[in-house]
């Protein structure tokens, strides 16, 4: 049974009171070594002071061109979609994400985290996998974000590198020989929140993309299971039409697709499409 | 509302700050919230004591709809280590409890406390941070004092949503807003605190802070009303079911934030202009939902207004794939009208041009039950005449797009969809209708024509309030077939949508099948009807619920060719800013018979077939197609047979013009599910160069060769007058 850190404070004060207390024959004992006081917690830190916010409804910006930010058509007895993400391992075979929701995580109680855990994981190796999914094209310039976490197999918060071991993020556009966008980490905005890290990808794509592109999260050989939040691409002209929001111009380098990028595209679109009515 | 003057306002504010107050706030001196000292019930978790009275509810992962099995607590040891250690893990005192593991939560389910709210309004407060799972605030009512999520139908349930207010460290207000203490006389029975269903293992919640306070304001009387009178009857926060007011909370659900509702109303701008795939919706997202949803955000006042108020724009999309999503309310005050079914009237309607009458379209009895509990058994081919006085079609053409889950693209193609879904929308929706009963085998005048009045709010009223009526016949679907043409039963339910065969009296082979649904079975059942080459073939598609592009394909190429060449491209809009860019046909036009080749075909959404057998084993058989309630792979196959030699299509009204592929959408608020949207559009031609200058189908359904629409004398002789005519012309070999 575990104690609360408040009963366990006064459990520890009591054995030093009784520790450091007169016998009856008006000796003061010796305080117990530290052994024996190893099982007694420290008092608990002080949280940091709360604030009051305004939640939001979903997770992310409503024009965000990514249909499901908030992994709703993610999981086990969800139907995929236009827009879905869709994952994929090394032989590109299509995994199932699991999905939680985590009210300290950026995306808040508007929508899930998406959990990336290759089979075969353990806390220092696994297999690389590739998480995706398209988005409507048109006039730019776009904002492309999103938000990386990692933990170990059991789900403890750990260090996340961004590189091939830990996750990387990038927009690309729709064309086999076409570029790639790779987001930077923000480390300004950086969010610690209960125990765990979150690194915030970012780039600016300043050109249009007019026949759309794939948002791919790829997570690497590091170990552990990755954590997806919030992720967004918007164009700028329709957040014009929003509240307007402050964007951090950053660095966006541009690549040649992988050929694992244009392999898991191909296996992407596999959807066998319905012509049914809505109900 | 009344403009008070500067003093009096001041001191109408003033007098209103002990009410402003109620609500938790946050006290900086102790890093959490401070709860108002006059709630009816506050639940703390400071201490496991204050838990034992209440009940541990659990979903029934193995029952076919949400239910709970519920244990009371009587001990604090049980629930001590659920208790958290406090500082960030609790937002109001020292503790909070943690809940969800392996499906459990709590459930309040106090007569005493149920009671003492009965007579006014009340509203649940709860502080609650997701650590894997959110929690589910639930409030039940039932006449039942031991049905909470138990295994009947719950007589009606509110579910909490988040109110905006949050903390920095990610606990969320969650609120039921005011509530009514009784629905119709029924009290509440649970209050329960869940995590969501589809959660799983170790996912979990913090509660906190749960309060049960008295509201300000007068429960909504269930005074008569009807849909037109709803707003002066019931108030801002009444909605109209049954004919009688009741609280829109409980149908509609609780009412969003300001801020909340601008961005659901953005988001689905973002849907029904930007992403959607049909070009004519998308016009209609620009003229009606993006100025609409705006408006709604800024001035509804209840949830009817807002949720009913953005449906029914989302419904003037007219795209029958594209629907604005449900309330997870399961109850008799569902708001929206889902699948046809004989209700209390006992009987489904369908389409008939009442000859007898005047002439023209009307709404008639296809089927009738002998007890319904309106206690006036209706006979096949009564006519409707009136609902709440007023034309039936008038009332449908308002009523409907408010309740409906979806609308036909093409409006002409809605007498068909709306008369299978009119029983349900009567009962629900209006109060009383009045039929005309012409004796069968006369004209129709004088003392062969009676007049029949129901009261339908009554009896659906008594029957929600007071229970089934000791007898009454079981309810049935609707279908718009008046007779069906198979009457062989069906094979064994394979998953896919069966396909039925018999001889006709004309030497023909019918089939009758409701859509595209399948794969192997389906694809060799219509092999083997047209592999032979059969000489007559009525396919009977009258109920066409749509299924797969693959399926249509298969089909296609059994009976058309290239000696009549057609074919199909379909494909997403180009852009978000631009639907169809210069580049649009040229891209994607090569992705007709190519698609899984390119990425761009992916990409764009884009398909296509064009004919491509030299001799199609059915190119020659005569069909009579069967069209009524018609909608997507059941728009795209008559469009692809239209015209071909030997074929004609027999239908009331044209299909519902739905061309593309479907696509659900993730659920953008608490207790909704999501909605869908069609991601395509699709242009028809002989081959891909006419594709380029052929319109976007979509919003135009399949018009039918032959107009022909269930006689009412028909009807009364018990014949079907659709079968009749397309039986006739297979059998005559006229052109």
């Amino acid at each position: 049974m575990k104690l609360s850190l408040v009963a366990v404070s006064i459990a520890s004060l009591s054995a030093l009171s009784v520790a450091c207390g007169n016998d009856d024959d008006g000796k003061l004992r010796r305080p117990p070594a530290p052994a024996d006081l190893a099982t007694a917690q420290p008092p608990p830190a002080a949280p940091p002071p709360r604030t009051m916010v305004t939640g939001n409804a979903l997770p992310t910006s409503p024009v965000n061109l990514i249909a499901d930010p908030g992994f709703g058509l993610v999981g086990a007895g969800q139907q995929a979609g236009f827009g879905s993400f869709l994952a994929f391992d090394d032989s590109f075979t299509q995994l199932t994400l699991t999905t939680t929701v985590e009210s300290r995580s950026p995306a808040g109680f508007g929508g899930a985290v998406a959990h990336v855990l290759a089979d075969g994981a353990t806390d220092r190796a696994s297999t690389p996998i590739m998480v995706l999914t398209s988005f409507q094209g048109g006039a730019g310039p776009f904002h492309a974000k999103v938000w990386v976490s990692r933990s170990t197999v059991a789900g403890a918060p750990a260090t996340l590198t961004i590189g091939a071991k830990g996750m990387r993020a990038s927009i690309t556009d729709e064309t086999p020989d076409g570029e790639a966008f790779d987001l930077t980490p923000v480390e300004s905005a950086t969010r610690v929140s209960g125990g765990r890290t979150w690194t915030l990808l970012r780039a600016e794509i300043t050109k249009g993309l007019g026949y759309g592109g794939f948002f791919v999260v790829h997570t690497g050989t590091g170990g552990g299971q990755f954590l997806i939040a919030a992720p967004e691409i918007v164009a700028q002209p329709l957040v014009d039409g929003l509240v307007s929001t402050h964007s951090t111009p950053a660095f966006v380098r541009t690549r040649s697709k992988t050929d694992a990028e244009r392999t898991a595209i191909l296996r992407y679109r596999s959807q066998r499409q319905q012509l049914v009515p809505a109900r | 509302m009344k403009r008070l003057g500067v003093a009096s306002g001041l001191l109408a504010a003033l007098a209103l700050s002990p009410r402003a107050q109620a609500r938790g706030e946050l006290d900086p001196g102790t890093n959490g919230l401070r709860l108002s000292k006059d709630s009816v019930r506050t639940y703390d978790f400071e201490r496991a004591e204050s838990v034992v009275g209440l009940q541990r509810a659990a979903w029934l992962k193995s029952a076919s709809f949400p239910q709970v099995e519920r244990t009371p607590i009587v001990n604090a040891a049980d629930v001590a280590p659920l208790l958290t250690g406090g500082g960030e893990d609790a937002v109001e005192g020292s503790h909070a409890i943690r809940l969800g593991k392996d499906g459990a939560g709590l459930a309040i389910v106090d007569a005493s406390l149920f009671a003492e709210l009965a007579g006014g309004r009340f509203e649940v407060t709860l502080w609650a941070r997701a650590d894997g799972t959110a929690p589910q605030l639930s409030v039940l009512y039932d006449r039942d004092p031991e049905n909470v999520f138990g295994a009947s139908a719950q007589f009606a349930s509110v579910r909490g949503v988040r109110t905006g207010r949050e903390t920095s460290d990610g606990w969320a207000e969650y609120s039921t807003g005011p509530l009514d203490g009784l629905v119709w006389g029924v009290p509440v029975r649970g209050i329960v605190v869940l995590p969501s269903y589809y959660a799983e293992g170790e996912q979990s919640f913090l509660l906190d802070a749960l309060e049960i306070r008295k509201a300000e304001g007068a429960p909504v009387a269930p005074l008569a009303c009807t849909e037109q009178t709803a707003l002066a009857v019931c108030g801002a926060d009444g909605d109209c079911m049954y004919g009688h007011c009741v609280p829109s909370t409980v149908t509609w659900g609780v009412l969003p934030s300001l801020s909340q509702r601008r961005e659901i109303a953005e988001r689905w701008i973002q849907f029904g202009t930007r992403l959607i795939g049909d070009r004519n919706a998308s016009q209609h997202g620009e003229k009606l939902l993006k100025p609409g949803a705006r408006m709604l955000a800024e001035t509804a006042t209840s949830s009817r207004q807002f949720f009913g108020g953005l449906n029914r724009l989302v419904n003037l999309l007219r795209d029958n794939h594209t629907s604005f999503g449900s309330p997870a309310n399961y109850t008799s005050f569902a708001p929206q009208v889902h699948e046809g079914a004989s209700s209390v009237l006992g009987a489904c309607f369908g389409v008939v041009d009442k000859d007898l009458l005047g002439g023209g379209l009307a709404y008639a009895v296809f089927r009738a039950t002998d007890v319904p509990a309106t206690g006036v058994p209706l006979k096949r081919g009564d006519v409707l005449f009136a609902i709440d006085g007023r034309d039936p079609k008038e009332w449908v053409d308002e009523v409907w797009p408010q309740v409906a889950s979806t609308l036909p693209n093409d409006p002409a193609s809605d007498w068909g969809p709306s008369a299978n879904s009119l029983s349900r929308l009567i009962t629900t929706r209006a109060s009383a209708v009045t039929f005309v009963r012409c004796a069968p085998g006369t004209s129709c005048t004088g003392a062969s024509r009676t007049s029949i009045t129901i009261d339908v709010a009554s009896a659906a009223y008594q029957l929600i309030t007071g229970g089934v009526p000791a007898k009454t016949s079981p309810s049935f679907y609707c279908s718009q077939r008046f007779l069906d043409s198979v009457t062989v039963a069906p094979q064994a339910d394979n998953g896919e949508d069966p396909v039925t065969t018999m001889p006709g009296s004309a030497g023909e082979t019918r089939v009758q099948f409701d859509g595209f649904v399948g794969e192997k079975s389906w694809q060799a059942s219509m092999t083997g009807i047209f592999g032979s080459g059969p000489a007559r073939v009525l396919m009977d598609a009258r109920m066409g619920h749509g299924g797969y592009y693959t399926t249509v394909e298969h089909l296609f190429h059994l009976l058309r060719g290239k000696s009549e060449p057609i074919g199909v491209v379909s494909m997403g809009r180009g852009t978000y800013d631009l639907a169809d860019p210069p580049w649009l046909l040229q891209r994607f036009g090569t992705c007709s018979d190519a698609r899984g080749d390119m990425w761009s075909c992916f990409q764009g959404n884009a398909n296509g077939f064009f004919a491509k057998e030299a001799s199609p084993p059915g190119a020659a058989t005569r069909i009579a197609w069967l069209n009524t309630y018609d909608v997507s792979a059941n728009d795209f196959m008559p469009r692809l047979l239209k015209g071909r030699t030997g074929i004609k299509i027999f239908a009331p009204h044209p299909t519902s013009g739905a061309f593309g592929a479907i696509s659900s959408l993730p659920a953008l608020w608490t207790g909704w599910s999501g909605g869908s949207l069609q991601v395509q559009d699709a242009r028809f031609a002989s081959d891909l160069a006419g594709a380029s200058s052929a319109r976007w189908e979509s919003g135009h359904g399949v018009e039918p060769d032959v107009l022909v629409v269930e006689k009412l004398s028909d009807a009364l002789a018990g014949v079907d007058t659709i079968v009749e005519a397309a039986t006739a012309w297979l059998a005559s070999g006229n052109p």
